[in-house]
């Protein structure tokens, strides 16, 4: 069982590894220039000056997925850090708070998952044009209700325990009260989401991509190329083989690992013998 | 019963009307307006005037909002700005294309994770269990919108089984409508099965080491039964909830699969309506689809103590 | 077991079932067109229309005169028409015979009424301004002395009036009264074409029938003159998708499609892809009014350091030249003044880039995704220019929101693409003024405004005339000093190529676009 749970985690972190150091040479190094195309040279299938072919403006493929493996990378961590941190700040308001704090931020956390994440970023990438810190801003955005929603129950669930009423006995305040008792205690339900968070992140990244409001051109996303190879598909599958087998790749590393962390922390899951 | 419902409800009122008022600033805030689309790079400032006007754009945004929404008050949800029907007819066409796709998807799905799911939980962290949970793993890491573009290629551009865009209705064509639904149906019923799958497992693993299944396999009933009378209706309950998510949230955001596909579905119709600056279109549909999510939510609710019957309305 | 031998008889059943109903046997053949989008309006020249609308409505209404394939007008409705010597006054003569497509036949009467509700606010058209002195003509009346006679007055005389009437975006359609109900709203075109409008499935498709009692001009077919017989039914099918279109054609599905020219169907021999030039232009924008280039050196030192020919080769794949001029190249009055551009000269542009004081600063070029040529254009040509430092970055907008900031002026650098205009005067009209009062303006010179509006009045019945003399001229005066003024770059005029099924027969595209089903049979 344990050794399940070690070999899993092994191959996730391997995984998440390869992906990683892709996204650092690649934003040092890659063969050809991610954004520089022969035109000459189009729709090359995969051979051993391109492994990974070009596409229709003759860029190597295999330099644009190093290149987005950091675009992609990048985005996905921030949309989680700013999720986390906003979500975490609010959901921890409401939960504390409680009364009306606590309902007026629920209505407003239910009309804001009413809308479809997806098209809340749509719009919001709409209306700031398409940037880098942009995507982050509108996912961040999108991923915050449900980042709030989890530390307001934990928080909810966390009140009625004795240290944090001792805390508040003692004539501590509210503040220190947070900090020291009960944000320790959201840690492990927030770093489990926080897993999957990230894999939803480049998913919902590449998706934008794919809508056409993602991170900008020339700049390559794997979604982006992903969008790209719809249009030549008879010709050139392989233009949409390799970005898509980079997302799945790199998701699968982030749910194995996602799935060790929650068996680590989660006692529960120690298993029944039949 | 009826007391929780009117409750449910009353607490929905607010949610919508803040989602109708987020959605109606938020596209106004989008740079451009429809005429800017439909006249593109002739038409001269008289006319932009003219049509202007013509849609009510040139008056305030609250006088705006107002107009608006006494109209949805009386059911009348506009017309579009680009295709001149009504939004309601608009909702009503495209709402079904995606609804049938994610229900058969959901069916599908369900109808393999939920053998599957109890399969792995009772055979826990033998060679099976391994099995199913990788299988779910790689399934839940392949983004559906990629696996629609393969399926397209191998089976649309390929192999040439079936078509590679559109959609015809099974009730206006008949069975051969299904040819359109197979591909998305299976796009993303992968990525669901896989979701299922492990919400299943560990809920029925939950439940497997809860006492009162030691006390029905104590009193001597066979697994099957501990498996199917016990364990299945409990570990239900939480995997009621995930698909009620699921739901709301394919309803909605079916957008990119409806892209790959070339589907008229509600998903597509708001996108593009966006990109059209239909503001008719895009207001109506965003506030159906709020009501959709409430009303999901709702029905989850009230199915949920049926299967656990530990939670009191 | 005895499941198993229902699963069986029950999967056999559902695939039987599941290849039926894919043959769609009609009795009359049906040519099938995939289009990209959808018309929102049966009303010909609309206010909404878009060019879905334009394509229908060729094959449904037809006007006093039409085009031929080099634009030239050519009788339609009218069979001879005579124009005053002030220019302001216009005499036709009504071909006989001709009825609408509700029997009735058409008089004077029924063309007074045409031009009246084109001018009437319910039409809400989009050419209204042609004919209420806005732009060009003032029509000051029309008269119906004969059943058979009408007289069209101006109150100025304008040159491209004819022209106008035969324009597909906006055309003078001759409409019966009963396209509209008692209270004069809208229900479809009864008019004269070969096609009948018969069924509009929103979001799916529309049909048009051959019109049973058409009676064809005797003219060889040229453009949207001559003989126009329709051999069978149409079909405009809605395929958004472009590889979804191309994914139909290769499987039959549909008849024609205009094909990306990035990604055209392979060679063979069921389809033919056609290329064929287009009037519409493709320019790299420059604002005149933006701080850094406002400077004319830096204009030209940008014009001068592309290699503007190799871009053009490489942005249509060879299939069009580089056109430097406004004016199209299929077009008559395109002359070797027109060919003359900028020429590729690293060294004076370097010397230009000094003397304008460039110091490096990056200019954006916007652009969008949805439309891939304008996309490409501005790739290639950020690449380009990167390359040879001047340092550029692309600003990929949304389409709505590119169109905006084209309206408004704000830009720095620009990838359009500018629809077709049937006539160089209308193109360069929409480029030239004063930028101040319109943003949507590219070019700011008041000697071209001048020439522009001395030809204003000149007309030209025939491209032998001298009215097309003087107009030609003028054009070439208006390049040249285009070129001078270096306002905008532009590159090439769109390549069309058409894709269509080898089964049909007597099909040719022309530098309109909007492809043409009659005189198009099907096997």
């Amino acid at each position: 069982m344990i050794h399940l749970k070690r070999t899993n985690a092994r191959i996730a972190i391997v995984f998440i590894g390869l992906v990683l150091t892709l996204a650092v040479i690649g934003y040092f190094y890659t063969p050809y220039d991610p954004v520089d195309g022969d035109f000459m040279e189009k729709f090359q299938e995969p051979s051993l000056q391109h492994w990974f072919g070009t596409d229709n403006f003759g860029r190597d493929v295999l330099s644009r997925i190093m290149a987005g493996a950091g675009v992609s990378v990048a985005v996905s961590l921030g949309t989680v850090i700013f999720a986390m941190i906003a979500g975490t700040s609010i959901g921890v308001l409401a939960g504390y708070m409680g009364n009306w704090t606590d309902r007026i931020i629920s209505v407003l956390l239910e009309s804001l998952m009413a809308f479809p994440g997806l098209l809340l970023a749509l719009g919001i990438m709409t209306v700031i044009g398409p940037s880098k810190g942009g995507v982050v801003l509108a996912l961040g955005l999108a991923y915050t209700p449900s980042v709030a929603r989890i530390a307001r129950g934990t928080v909810y669930g966390l009140r009625q325990r004795d240290f944090v009423i001792a805390s508040q006995a003692m004539g501590h305040s509210g503040l220190w009260t947070v900090f020291r008792h009960i944000l320790p205690n959201c840690v492990a339900p927030l770093i489990i989401f926080s897993t999957s968070l990230f894999g939803s992140a480049l998913l919902s990244e590449s998706a934008l991509s794919f809508l056409g409001l993602g991170v900008p051109p020339p700049a390559p996303t794997w979604g982006g190329m992903l969008a790209d190879s719809r249009n030549s598909m008879d010709q050139a599958i392989w233009l949409a083989l390799f970005p898509g087998a980079m997302i799945s790749f790199s998701l699968l590393g982030i749910n194995m690992l996602g799935d060790a962390v929650r068996d680590i922390l989660d006692p529960r899951m120690q298993g029944v013998a039949k | 019963m009826l007391k929780f419902i009117a409750k449910r409800i009353a607490m929905a009122v607010p949610t919508v009307l803040i989602v109708s008022i987020l959605v109606f600033v938020m596209i106004r805030l989008i740079p451009g307006d429809p005429i800017v689309l439909m006249l593109g790079d002739s038409g001269n400032p008289d006319l932009v005037r003219e049509m202007r006007a013509a849609l009510g754009l040139d008056r305030s945004l609250p006088a705006q909002f107002i107009v608006w929404i006494s109209h949805v008050l009386v059911g009348d949800l506009g017309t579009s700005v680009t295709t001149k029907e009504p939004v309601l007819n608009l909702i009503l066409s495209h709402f079904p294309v995606t609804a049938q796709i994610v229900l058969m998807a959901t069916f599908v799905a369900a109808l393999i994770a939920i053998p599957a799911g109890l399969l792995a939980a009772w055979l826990q962290n033998r060679k099976t269990d391994t099995a199913i949970v990788s299988t779910t793993i790689v399934l839940v890491s392949i983004p559906s919108f990629w696996s629609g573009i393969i399926l397209i290629w191998i089976f649309g551009v390929k192999l040439d089984w079936l078509p590679t865009y559109g959609f015809q209705s099974i009730s206006d064509v008949g069975w051969s409508g299904m040819r359109y639904l197979i591909l998305p149906v299976l796009a993303i019923a992968m990525s669901e099965v896989a979701v299922l799958t492990r919400m299943i497992r560990a809920s029925a693993i939950d439940v497997l080491r809860l006492e009162y299944i030691a006390h029905a396999r104590a009193k001597g009933l066979s697994e099957r039964r501990v498996l199917l009378r016990h364990t299945l209706p409990n570990a239900f309950g939480p995997a009621l909830t995930v698909i009620g998510l699921i739901l709301g949230h394919l309803l909605s955001g079916a957008a990119v699969i409806e892209t790959v596909f070339t589907l008229p579905g509600i998903g597509r119709l708001l996108v593009e309506s966006i990109y059209a600056r239909d503001y008719p279109v895009v207001q109506g549909c965003l506030l159906f689809i709020a009501l959709m999510y409430v009303l999901v939510n709702l029905i989850v609710d009230l199915l949920y103590p049926l299967f656990d019957p530990r939670i009191k309305m | 077991m005895q499941l198993r031998k229902i699963m069986t008889y029950l999967g056999a059943f559902l695939i039987s079932h599941i290849g039926a109903g894919t043959s769609n046997a009609a009795p009359l053949p049906e040519i099938r067109f995939a289009d990209a989008i959808e018309t929102p309006t049966s009303i010909p020249g609309h206010r909404s229309r878009n060019t879905a609308t334009d394509g229908v409505m060729l094959h449904v209404v037809e006007s006093l005169v039409a085009l031929r394939d080099d634009l030239s007008v050519a009788p339609m409705l009218a069979d001879s028409w005579q124009i005053s010597p002030d220019g302001k006054t216009y005499k036709f003569k009504l071909r006989k015979g001709v009825t609408f497509h509700n029997g009735a036949p058409l008089t004077a009467a029924d063309v007074q009424w045409s031009l009246k509700w084109l001018m009437d606010p319910k039409s809400e058209s989009y050419c209204r301004n042609q004919y209420d002195g806005t732009r060009g003509a003032k029509v000051i009346g029309v008269e119906a002395p004969s059943p058979d006679t009408v007289i069209i007055r101006l109150e100025k005389p304008y040159g491209l009036f004819l022209m106008q009437t035969a324009n597909i975006q906006c055309p003078l359609a001759v409409l019966h009264p009963s396209s509209v109900d008692a209270h004069g709203n809208w229900i479809k075109p009864v008019a004269t074409g070969p096609y009948v409008f018969s069924e509009w499935k929103k979001g799916q498709y529309i049909l048009l029938t051959p019109y049973a009692g058409y009676k064809p001009r005797s003219e060889p077919s040229s453009g949207l003159a001559g003989a126009k017989l329709a051999q069978a039914d149409v079909r405009f099918v809605l395929i958004p998708d472009a590889s979804a279109q191309k994914a139909a054609l290769m499987s039959g599905q549909v008849d024609a499609i205009i094909a990306d020219s990035e990604n055209p169907p392979p060679k063979d021999p069921r389809w033919t892809v056609a290329v064929e030039q287009d009037i519409d232009t493709n320019a790299l924008l420059m604002q005149t009014r933006d701080p850094l280039l406002s400077n004319l050196k830096l204009r030209r030192a940008i014009a001068t350091i592309l290699d503007l020919p190799a871009l053009a080769r490489a942005l249509t794949g060879g299939a069009a030249p580089y056109n430097p001029s406004l004016v199209p190249v299929v077009s008559r009055y395109y002359s070797a003044v027109h060919k003359v551009g900028f020429t590729k000269n690293i060294d004076a542009a370097k010397k230009l880039l000094a003397e304008a004081g460039y110091r490096g600063e990056t200019l954006k070029i916007q652009t969008n995704k949805r439309y891939p040529d304008v996309y490409r254009m501005a790739l290639l040509t950020q690449m380009m220019l990167s390359k040879a430092g001047i340092k550029t970055e692309l600003e990929v907008l949304e389409w709505a929101t590119q169109v905006t900031n084209f309206r408004e002026g704000k830009f720095q650098l620009m990838a359009f693409t500018y629809s077709a205009r049937i006539d160089p005067a209308i193109m360069y009209a929409d480029i030239l003024g004063d930028k101040t009062k319109a943003p949507m303006l590219q070019w700011t010179n008041p000697d071209a405004s001048k020439i522009l509006a001395d030809i204003d009045a000149v007309g030209f019945d025939s491209p032998s005339s001298a009215g097309s003399a003087i107009r030609k001229a003028a054009f070439e005066s208006l390049h040249k000093l285009m070129i001078d003024d270096v306002p905008m770059i532009m590159l090439y005029n769109t390549p069309v190529l058409v894709a269509f099924n080898n089964n049909l027969s007597g099909f040719k595209p022309w530098p309109l676009r909007r492809p043409r089903f009659f005189n198009v049979s099907k096997k």
